[in-house]
């Protein structure tokens, strides 16, 4: 039909053309998954910039429980869950290390009877290293404990999942896991196993959600179950800055935890707390 | 020469095809994405309402994410006041999990949502249809309850886009205050009060940060505008 010479050139006109396609269609997947992406960042950005906002203007009441974090958090109704007026919401939809240590202020300000922490699974799905987690956690804890002494901490592990993601997958999670239980022994804190019983078949227990990371209200039915002799806890379990014995002469009950600024910050001066932690 | 030639154009169509028929579904695959995660987390949420205790003199806020996004029971200082927004909703998942608002016969529900019918391409008729059957679903099952229409609230196009448009919420904001005089029931207008000026229709960039919901000063406003209410 055609000659060598044409046939020849056809190929290549053809060859070209295939090599353009493929690489239209490659740029097209990238770009849309990169924009999909992009505007699900900027929507949890303002998300935050929003909830964290309106935190503030949320008035303190004084011996809060309060339960912060991320979207585990934020997706209880946690106060109609434990069945407690106490108990305020503090949890941001992907919010991770760094987004709770900048509004932490707000939580520890009101100077609350306890706080129940569950954050870290966005730090790991977005490939924050470990170190990293564990700095902000630190200093996390640290904020509530210089600006309230005599709240009680309590630290959640994260939950396994089912789903397969690359980065946050269960081994990930339970290095991390251990790593926080060994945390909260160093402040002398409560940590909450709560990865264990949500586990089957070394994953998350299908039973409690319906796509392999968060959780239905079975699940959080489960996890009240595991935190409520905590929430019903009379005192706090252990004081960052008392560890060494130091609270001996302080009788903890007899302290309302809406004391005044000035007692506070006295008694903050005596034990010095931030020569004991590091930044 | 001939058969390699044939081989590379056969890959020609197929590519071209694939090219084409990736511009045309696969944004749509993304959209579809979007509602099965919503349709997913509608489905947890209503599953943990469930498990929650009924109380006296429930105060109710329903709707979707405006409703969410603020923790209402704090702004008002009012423990009776439960938060049953669920993000993404519209009025049909309402409807879905209104079985479970209606059960502990509660004092007063404020609902407010609609906006994600819109979104979704959802006809105004049968917004307004499953509106009224929220309503009357709501004064069978629980003939005491005091239930309160919040408006629909204006959008920002400089920040959202022009998919929904203003006049068109005004003109369902229109039909809902309609029908809340007809049954009886409260209609609250958050649309002229959340207003950049009076006429403009846009959502007051005070007031929001994407368009569409509402900042802590946002939420102020319609806090204060609440009020009488509760």
């Amino acid at each position: 039909m055609f000659g060598q010479k044409s046939q020849k050139r056809l190929i290549w006109v053809s060859a070209g053309l295939n090599l353009l396609l493929i690489m239209v269609l490659i740029g097209a997947f990238n770009a849309y998954n990169t924009q999909a992406a992009l505007s699900s960042e900027k929507y949890f950005e303002r998300y935050y910039e929003r909830r964290a906002a309106h935190f503030k203007t949320l008035p303190n009441v004084g011996e809060e429980i309060v339960f912060a974090g991320d979207e585990w958090i934020e997706n209880a109704a946690w106060r109609e869950l434990l069945d407690n007026p106490k108990v305020i919401n503090r949890g941001i939809n992907k919010d991770n290390t760094a987004g709770l240590l900048a509004r932490v202020a707000e939580i520890s300000e009101s100077e609350p009877e306890k706080v129940f922490l569950m954050i870290g699974s966005q730090d790991l799905a977005t490939g924050i290293k470990e170190e990293d987690i564990l700095k902000n956690y630190r200093q996390i804890i640290t904020e509530i404990a210089v600006q309230s002494p005599k709240t009680g901490i309590f630290i959640h592990s994260l939950l396994p999942v089912s789903k397969n993601e690359n980065l946050r997958n269960n081994e990930n999670i339970l290095k991390l896991n251990k790593k926080l239980e060994a945390l909260a022994a160093e402040f002398n804190t409560t940590y909450l196993d709560i990865y264990t019983p949500f586990e089957k078949d070394k994953k998350l227990n299908e039973e409690f959600s319906n796509d392999g990371l968060h959780l239905n209200g079975k699940g959080y039915q489960k996890w009240k179950n595991a935190i409520e002799p905590h929430i019903q806890e009379p005192k706090r379990k252990g004081i960052l800055f008392f560890k060494d014995g130091a609270d001996k002469n302080i009788d903890s009950t007899r302290l309302s935890p809406r004391k005044p600024k000035e007692f506070l910050k006295k008694d903050k001066n005596t034990i010095s707390p931030t020569k004991n932690i590091e930044l | 020469m001939k058969r390699l030639l044939m081989v590379s154009v056969i890959l020609n169509f197929i590519l071209i095809a694939t090219t084409f028929a990736f511009f045309y579904f696969y944004p749509e695959s993304l959209k579809y994405r979007r509602t099965a995660l919503t349709a997913a987390y509608h489905e947890r949420q209503a599953s943990m309402f469930e498990t929650l205790p009924n109380q006296k003199e429930e105060v109710i806020f329903l709707g979707a994410s405006l409703i969410e996004g603020a923790n209402w029971h704090e702004m008002f200082q009012n423990t009776r006041i439960l938060n049953r927004g669920v993000a993404g909703d519209k009025t049909a998942d309402v409807l879905n999990r209104l079985g479970e608002v209606t059960a502990s016969k509660p004092h007063k529900i404020f609902l407010q949502c609609g906006f994600n019918d819109l979104s979704n391409g959802i006809s105004q008729d049968s917004l307004l249809a499953n509106y009224a059957q929220i309503m009357s679903r709501i004064s069978k099952e629980s003939p005491q309850t005091l239930t309160y229409l919040i408006s629909l609230l204006p959008v920002r196009y400089e920040l959202l886009g022009e998919n929904v448009k203003n006049e068109q919420l005004m003109v369902i904001n229109g039909k809902l205050k309609e029908m809340a005089e007809k049954k009886g029931v409260t209609f609250i207008d958050m649309f002229a009060p959340l207003e950049e000026a009076e006429g403009n229709h846009q959502l007051n960039i005070n007031y929001t940060n994407d368009g569409l919901h509402l900042t802590a000063d946002g939420y102020t406003r319609f806090k204060a505008l609440l009020q009488r209410f509760l």
